[in-house]
């Protein structure tokens, strides 16, 4: 299970130092970066977590990361700071939840869409102004085609999705129909 | 049959005519861990307590635990079709199920869907499942009796309209049986049943809604059925369900019967769900609040004021006990929410006493007030002859000469012990009942063998039937026995009396 209350906590001691200095995105490409690399590279992570590693290995493998990032002295130390708490392994969920603070301060929110067919940047602002209306907030949007749904489009933003897919449509309108039998 | 292809095609053009688009607006999660009849989510940020959650292909599940992070949600079906990562919708729902008159006669699962393959319920309403019961104000007194046709229980353990009178037993000594006794007396009376089982085996279902249908009491009674198969989500809720649809005639100004077979399987099942959930357990791993689980699906059961129509909801909980243990924590509960209880006992059932009510531990705390007055008058004496013959039994086993006032202490006391037994499936009516006791109480029977008693009784009901039904007319509607009545009925066993010995070779 996802560790999410414990990387909420290192999460908000970060964005509370991204508060007072204001390196909101650079900290949050950074953990990004890292997490991309996490994600890429098994052999990374293990080298952070594995227990089989003595202790001072491990930090000595962040310092070595640190430098080469070239991140400033408080994201170091931030890291740092996880191998010696032993919890570099949450880093993707600290990742995540920081990404979902910084969105709350910037008040944007990351949204996508799945539609059959490629879509017009024309189509692709409409729906975009259609989100910022419905959520109020700046929307980000990742589009990806999926031809399964047939046509129309399935919005994502946040915890709220809007369907209007065509494979949507028919699943309730076979439904309707077989309700009433 | 012949089916027109034509015709089908027509319809399912015309359904497709209807049928409007319309945009999908969900609020969604995703499926964090799944199993054990528990789901947990991530997302649903605004989701209820006690909501219902779609789940993928249709299944639904009741958000539970509402904790920082996830949301813990029992699945109310299988579990097996659900996994990490699936997504979870809202439906701003809060668990409700159908109620209405269209619901009677029916079958139905622990949240209100049919199972007896007679096609949809097209019920108008639909009600909540948890509703809080109605407060102090909208209540009034037990008054008027509700009948379980069990001589026994009406006699010394009487049941009113709106009261909540547990049953409770060890296995396999009539519980169940004396309940769905109480729902067959029902016909014929403006009464409608509900009967909620729980965690019992889907055969055992089956026989009762046999039996019932067999008495012609299906037509008033719903059945809502969790079996022991279903899960335990399903069977924690049934009960509250069953509430819920007896309910809608409480609040109609109408009368309604509910039987819970048995409120301890639903508690197991409540214990199951709370240590999944990781709530902490209690006393024999039952979660902190399953005394609230039970005192609030009972107090919904009620007499209420004429205000609001005066309506009532009257409950027979069954327990099961374990080797005849009362102080079980779930007994000892439900014993302390309940207006009385009827407690039947292994040793009297197997010594041939059926129903076998202990009377001594049975009470009811409404009391005369359930009563009419007919029954008052003969059952006023019964409980301390009973309680006497007891006694006196116990000791004269050991001596043979006993003085006359105690051999017609043991006469009399056998004989009430006798006319007390009833076979199943056979409640009696109010004025038969007191028929019968009237006999007993007034020494009518002191001359007979105790074993023609069970002769006696069905006899006696065919010869005032056929000889004088003014009787039990007179009895139904004055409801008590006045001196014209008692002269009547005197004369009529005196007469049979005299038959009835000569019928049976007897001096």
């Amino acid at each position: 299970m996802k560790q999410i209350i414990l990387a909420r906590r290192y999460a908000k001691a970060l964005f509370a130092v991204c508060k007072e200095n204001g390196k909101f995105d650079e900290y949050s490409d950074a953990l990004q970066g890292l997490n991309g690399v996490f994600a890429s590279d098994s052999s990374l992570a293990d080298s952070l977590t594995n227990p089989l590693y003595p202790m001072d290995v491990r930090e000595k493998v962040m310092e070595g990361i640190v430098a080469s990032m070239g991140v400033d002295k408080v994201m170091g130390n931030f890291l740092n700071l996880l191998v010696e708490k032993k919890r570099a392994g949450v880093l993707p969920e600290i990742a995540e939840e920081f990404q979902i603070m910084v969105d709350e301060e910037n008040n944007v929110s990351h949204g996508s869409v799945v539609s059959a067919v490629e879509l017009s940047d024309e189509l692709q602002a409409k729906v975009q102004a259609t989100l910022e209306k419905l959520t109020g907030k700046n929307v980000k949007l990742t589009t990806s085609v999926d031809a399964s749904i047939i046509g129309g489009v399935i919005a994502k933003v946040g915890d709220l999705e809007l369907d209007g897919s065509i494979r949507t449509q028919l699943a309730s309108l076979k439904d309707s129909i077989k309700g009433r039998e | 049959m012949q089916i027109k292809a034509e015709e089908i095609s027509q319809i399912i053009k015309d359904q497709i005519g209807e049928y409007e688009t319309s945009i999908d607006l969900n609020e969604t999660g995703t499926v964090i861990s799944a199993g054990d009849g528990i789901a947990r989510v991530y997302g649903v940020k605004n989701c209820m307590a006690m909501e219902l959650l779609e789940f993928p292909g249709g299944i639904m599940g009741l958000a539970l635990n509402l904790e920082e992070d996830n949301v813990g949600c029992a699945i109310l079906g299988s579990v097996s079709g659900i996994k990490e990562g699936d997504l979870v919708k809202r439906t701003g729902k809060i668990a409700e199920v159908p109620v209405g008159p269209e619901m009677e006669g029916r079958v139905v699962d622990g949240i209100g869907f049919p199972i007896d393959g007679q096609g949809a319920i097209n019920a108008k309403l639909s009600s909540k499942i948890e509703v809080l019961a109605p407060g102090v104000i909208a209540r009034k007194g037990v008054h008027e009796p509700c009948y379980t046709g069990a001589k026994a229980v009406d006699a010394m353990t009487p049941v009113g309209r709106g009261q909540r009178e547990l049953v409770i037993g060890d296995r396999q000594i009539g519980k169940t049986a004396l309940c769905v006794d109480a729902i067959i007396a029902q016909k014929d009376t403006d009464v409608h049943c509900v009967y909620v089982a729980v965690g019992q085996k889907k055969s055992t279902v089956a026989l009762i809604v046999e039996a019932l249908r067999k008495h012609g009491a299906m037509e008033y009674t719903t059945v809502v059925a969790a079996c022991a198969s279903d899960p335990a989500p399903m069977q924690y809720v049934a009960p509250f369900a069953g509430t819920s649809m007896g309910e809608y005639f409480r609040d109609n100004g109408q009368h309604a019967l509910i039987v819970y077979d048995d409120l301890s399987k639903q508690a197991v099942a409540y214990r199951e769900l709370s240590l999944l959930l990781r709530r902490p357990p209690g006393r024999e791993a039952y979660p902190g609040d399953i005394f609230y689980n039970h005192s609030r699906l009972l107090e919904r059961s009620s007499k209420v004021s004429d205000e609001l129509g005066a309506g009532s909801l009257t409950a027979l909980p069954i327990i099961e006990t374990q080797a005849g243990d009362v102080s079980a924590f779930i007994p000892t509960n439900v014993i302390s929410i309940t207006d009385g209880q009827v407690y039947l006992e292994p040793n009297l059932f197997f010594s041939g006493v059926r129903p076998a009510i202990n009377v001594g531990l049975s009470v009811s705390r409404v009391g005369g007030a359930a009563q009419v007055k007919a029954m008052k008058q003969v059952a006023g004496t019964l409980r301390l002859d009973l309680a006497q013959f007891r006694e006196l039994a116990a000791f004269a086993a050991f001596g043979s000469d006993l003085d006359a006032a105690t051999q017609a202490q043991l006469t009399r006391g056998e004989r009430l012990v006798e006319i007390l037994k009833q076979p199943q499936y056979a409640p009696l009516p109010m004025e038969k009942q007191v028929t019968i006791l009237y006999a007993g109480a007034n020494g009518y029977l002191d001359s007979l063998p105790v074993e023609t008693m069970r002769d006696y009784e069905d006899e006696v009901f065919s010869y005032i039937e056929s000889n004088d039904a003014s009787i039990f007319a007179d009895l139904k509607e004055q409801e008590e026995f006045t001196d014209a009545i008692k002269a009547k009925l005197n004369t009529a066993l005196d007469a049979f009396g005299e038959t009835f010995k000569a019928t049976k070779g007897l001096k």
